[in-house]
């Protein structure tokens, strides 16, 4: 490990709870690597952010206050599966090793399974707040236009073969640039099975747009899909 | 120091609670393993109904997962933190990091849907009975 690295690890198990850091010290001993990720490794967190750690070895999966573990065994990182995965591609890109060497890291290599089931997640999400729309609270339809947002963003750097980046870069980029022709152009062209879904994607496409460019509350209590012409 | 007892506000009438107890067992039998995203909506839109009939605080809206939903729910639920925090399991497993979980992680998240919602049924017909005999007194 670095000394940059070292220092920023410091810093990360600074913000731990002692009951936090008692299972951060048994995770040591049960671990062949130990890998922090997401929004802390990228120095993009909040003060509530949790602590995202993949911990390979025979430790269980476990939750605390502001750790969130992650576990494969050592078997399942050398996997295809693995390799290809979303997951992986970004602990390869951003994670910080603190325990082991996790040679593994040099073999990741986006799939095409990553890609489809990145796809398959988008379309299932905008079926989902289509059919789902009359029944969840208003702020609940500001979380999941903003979720699929970012899940196109992740498909278009997946498509790209690109590891994605912890979600608070994903807004910056958003708020910084609104929706790119290249974005817009990622949600339409998702393949779907029926003309209902290409709708749902189109309608939704749109009023993501809008109600990001607007920022007009009306515009999440209005849009009923089905009162649209 | 125990917990003071929760009760449910007044506008949870035996209709109302009804629905919420068939509003759970349709949560069991819609998990689906190859859509996982169904789940987050429904429970999503049953949390709309505990807001709607004021049996959680929209406080935290923004961030209301369904885990901080049984911490806040007005109704007596035994070993409400140990079911929390097995909501919160239940929630990393489904969401996989963007990666599709497993099959024992699925499993896994069965068996804690499986637990929450019947201790949570078990809660809410609890609150049915005490009307029933509530009204069974009246008359």
């Amino acid at each position: 490990m670095s000394s940059i690295e070292s220092a920023a690890t410091s810093d990360l198990i600074r913000c731990l709870t002692t009951r936090d850091r008692r299972l951060f010290d048994q995770l040591f001993e049960k671990s062949v690597d130990v890998i922090i990720f997401g929004s802390r490794a990228a120095g993009v967190h909040s003060r509530s952010s949790d602590l995202d750690i993949l911990c390979v070895g025979f430790c269980e999966r476990k939750r605390a206050e502001r750790l969130d573990i992650v576990t494969r065994r050592p078997l399942e990182v050398e996997d295809r599966k693995w390799l290809g995965s979303e997951l992986a591609s970004h602990i390869a890109a951003y994670g910080i090793v603190i325990v082991g060497s996790a040679h593994w890291k040099k073999a990741v290599h986006l799939s095409d399974a990553a890609v489809s089931r990145k796809e398959r997640r988008v379309l299932a999400l905008v079926d989902g707040l289509w059919s789902y729309w009359d029944r969840i609270h208003v702020d609940f339809r500001r979380k999941y236009l903003t979720t699929i947002r970012r899940e196109v963003q992740r498909l278009q750097l997946l498509r790209e073969g690109i590891a994605v980046p912890p979600s608070p870069i994903l807004d910056r980029k958003w708020d910084a640039y609104g929706a790119s022709d290249s974005w817009i152009e990622c949600s339409r062209s998702i393949n779907t099975v029926s003309q209902a879904t290409r709708d749902h994607v189109l309608h939704t496409t749109d009023l993501i747009i809008r109600h990001s460019f607007t920022n007009e509350p009306s515009l999440l209590i209005d849009a009923s899909f089905h009162s649209k012409p | 120091m125990p917990r003071a007892k929760r009760r449910l506000p007044k506008s949870a009438d035996v209709k109302l609670i009804t629905r919420i107890i068939g509003e759970l067992d349709s949560l069991l039998e819609a998990f689906d393993d190859e859509d996982p995203e169904d789940i987050e909506y429904r429970l999503d839109a049953l949390t709309t109904v505990f807001l709607k009939a004021q049996l959680v605080s929209g406080r935290r809206l923004g961030s209301l997962k369904f885990h901080v939903v049984i911490e806040e729910l007005s109704l007596d639920v035994p070993d409400r933190d140990v079911l929390a925090e097995e909501m919160e399991t239940f929630q990393d497993l489904i969401n996989a990091y963007g990666d599709e979980p497993s099959e024992e992680e699925l499993e896994e998240a069965r068996g804690i849907l499986e637990k929450v919602v019947k201790a949570l049924q078990s809660a809410f017909q609890n609150e049915l009975n005490k009307n029933q005999l509530r009204l069974d007194l009246r008359q």
